[in-house]
């Protein structure tokens, strides 16, 4: 065969993949950037070249400040503990206990949920008086306290929901993880004598580092991108207290119609997400794998 | 004097019985192999021994204590799993001295009796590598010195030697039994392989089902098979079990016939390969295949539709087809009854 014709079947071959990608993310990703280089375009004034001046009004911007802290305070308040509340889901169901199915059901049962119902869900929970919460805590005398209408408590109680959410997907990773843990690794050190604790730390953690740190990455960038209950639960508020950048760009874009500032806020959520993805593949990769 | 001493060991899983009513004795500084195929309870027996298995009924006694419901840590045994049972992801000597960390064993000490272990199974220069670095006789080696670190008089084995290829099994034989003479271990060892049983054991415990068929020295087995079972098991190829019946008592020596007619009702007759030889009077044969080895050529050979083997250290000048007649020393000849058991006069 003529190398011209392979070359084009080889071509063939590619376009699909390619078409995909170019089209649906390297395409709007340019013209993101483009966009965010110029100025919008209105009936009374023509789009112009404005360089950086969309990049600039965002680093003098409150509300982005004030969007990336709560980005922050969310990944910082989620992370940790859905991981230590995963690890410890995925070692109970782990062991040969009673209706040990329907218990792993039930911790990933949220994780299979859409979060627009996860989000109507935990509506009725935090709801003051008629809620969950509230009339749980009337019983023992509490004050009705409105979870998600004042600024304080707003976000520390979107970060329940979204433990609540997250912890069972990633402790099917910690299951995955420990189930490639021999158990004669188990006898070996009940032989020498360690306690189930020691166990743990001198051996299972240390196993699960990899796994830890793929669900790390995977939970800074969901904490990014999830943000379907805002719509449902509060739309950002009390006073952006529980916006975060996702949503600001939305409403930026969609609501506010200032699609360059939101194509500038867009490039740098997209290079922050790079990033982390790149530590990924760059630092931890080699760290982590002993094998 | 008795290192171990097991009596009526039973282990059942609702309505499974895996180990049914055993009872041994190993004695002290001996290697003793629980041998059978597999499904027979032998690695059952082991975990018991462990106590990383409950027993259902029986006892277990180690150097005069009863240890049968003492949980594994303080039964003073040490153990090499199937798998080695590495820890991957701490180099060959974290692995040597984990159970000495967790036992909180002096710094000072530690370095000693690692650097001892380590050099008594030749890993004195590997001590900062990765299990994942090592080769699978290597990584079997970690396993060993981890053992021998603990200082455990009782040393269990799970049948260590199915990883590796057969060259290196061998290597390792040799290594270990030398390493448990010079030691003076007293070694349990579990294997499905009767060569390494054979060539290692002070004691096999051939087991079948969950029952102890025989037990005795290697020696002792082989010459004087109890059973069919235990004949077959043992020896490659196994032992010829010829049915009587199909045989023609008149082709045989006189010698012969006088014992098997002394036996009256046994009804199959069991001989190694290596003591039939071939002859100008006997049992008539056909030759139905030749395998030689070098060393030694197998042949099997057929009389009235029973197929058996024949072993010879030379090769001779045989061919397919060709009918010859086999003969036999009449104290090689063992008898079995309808039962499957040995007949003794």
């Amino acid at each position: 065969m003529k190398d011209s014709v392979r070359n084009f079947q080889g071509w063939l071959l590619f376009a699909p993949a390619a078409i995909l990608l170019l089209a649906f993310t390297h395409y709007p990703t340019i013209t993101t950037f483009l966009n965010s280089l110029y100025t919008n375009k209105s009936v009374i004034r023509p789009r112009r070249f404005s360089g950086i001046e969309g990049y600039e009004s965002m680093l003098s911007d409150p509300i982005f400040w004030k969007v990336f802290a709560n980005n922050m305070w969310l990944a910082l308040g989620t992370i940790p503990t859905s991981i230590g509340l995963a690890i410890i889901m995925a070692l109970i169901v782990n062991k040969a206990i009673p209706g040990r199915g329907l218990l792993r059901m039930a911790y990933f049962t949220p994780t299979m949920l859409p979060m627009i119902a996860v989000a109507n869900i935990w509506l009725f929970f935090y709801a003051p008086e008629i809620g969950l919460i509230d009339q749980a805590a009337s019983i023992f005398g509490f004050e009705s306290t409105n979870w998600l209408g004042s600024p304080s408590t707003v976000l520390p109680s979107i970060m329940v929901m979204t433990v609540w959410k997250e912890a069972g997907f990633f402790m099917v990773f910690y299951l995955a993880g420990l189930q490639t843990i021999s158990p004669e690794l188990e006898e070996a050190s009940k032989l020498e004598g360690s306690s189930r604790w020691n166990y743990f730390w001198r051996v299972q953690y240390p196993l699960l580092l990899p796994t830890t740190l793929f669900v790390l990455i995977n939970a800074f960038l969901n904490s990014f991108k999830l943000v379907d209950h805002l719509f449902v639960l509060t739309k950002g508020g009390p006073d952006n207290a529980s916006n975060l950048i996702l949503y600001y760009i939305y409403e930026t874009a969609f609501a506010f119609l200032d699609i360059s500032y939101a194509s500038a806020l867009t490039i740098f959520l997209l290079v922050l997400l790079a990033l982390t993805a790149l530590a990924q593949f760059l630092f931890i990769e080699k760290r982590v794998h002993y094998r | 004097m008795s290192s171990i001493e097991v009596k009526g060991l039973s282990k059942s899983w609702g309505e499974i019985e895996a180990v049914k009513n055993v009872s041994f004795v190993v004695p002290e500084k001996s290697f003793t192999v629980l041998l059978g195929p597999s499904g027979c309870g032998k690695s059952t027996i082991l975990k018991m021994l462990s106590g990383l298995e409950s027993v259902t009924s029986g006892s277990i006694k180690i150097e005069n204590r009863d240890v049968t419901n003492l949980e594994a840590s303080k039964r003073g045994v040490s153990m090499v799993f199937q798998s080695y049972a590495l820890f991957p992801h701490l180099n060959v000597k974290e692995n040597i001295q984990f159970g000495l960390k967790v036992r909180k064993v002096p710094a000072a000490e530690r370095e000693k009796r690692v650097a001892e272990a380590a050099n008594a199974v030749g890993l004195s220069d590997l001590l900062d590598r990765k299990p994942s670095n090592l080769s699978g006789g290597q990584r079997q080696r970690v396993a060993l010195a981890r053992s021998i670190v603990s200082d455990q008089s009782v040393c269990l084995m799970d049948e260590p030697l199915s990883n590796l290829d057969s060259k290196l099994r061998a290597e390792m034989r040799d290594e270990i039994r030398d390493l448990q003479q010079r030691l003076g271990l007293t070694v349990v060892y579990v294997t499905h392989d009767q060569v390494e049983a054979m060539s290692m054991a002070d004691q096999i415990i051939l087991l079948n089902s969950g029952q102890i068929v025989q037990k005795g020295a290697p020696e002792e087995i082989y010459n004087y098979p109890n059973s069919i079972f235990s004949a077959q098991f043992i020896g490659l190829p196994p032992m010829n079990i010829l049915n009587l019946k199909k045989i023609d008592i008149t082709d045989l020596s006189k010698e012969n016939q006088k014992k098997i007619e002394i036996s009256k009702n046994s009804i199959n007759l069991g001989i190694r390969p290596e003591h039939l030889n071939f002859s100008k009077k006997g049992l008539p044969v056909t030759v139905k295949g030749i395998d030689y080895f070098g060393g030694e050529t197998v042949f099997k050979i057929s009389h009235s539709g029973q197929d058996f083997f024949l072993r010879e250290p030379r090769q001779p000048k045989i061919h397919l087809d060709d009918k010859l007649n086999i003969s036999w020393d009449p104290e090689d000849m063992h008898l079995f009854k309808k039962n499957n058991q040995r007949f003794t006069s």
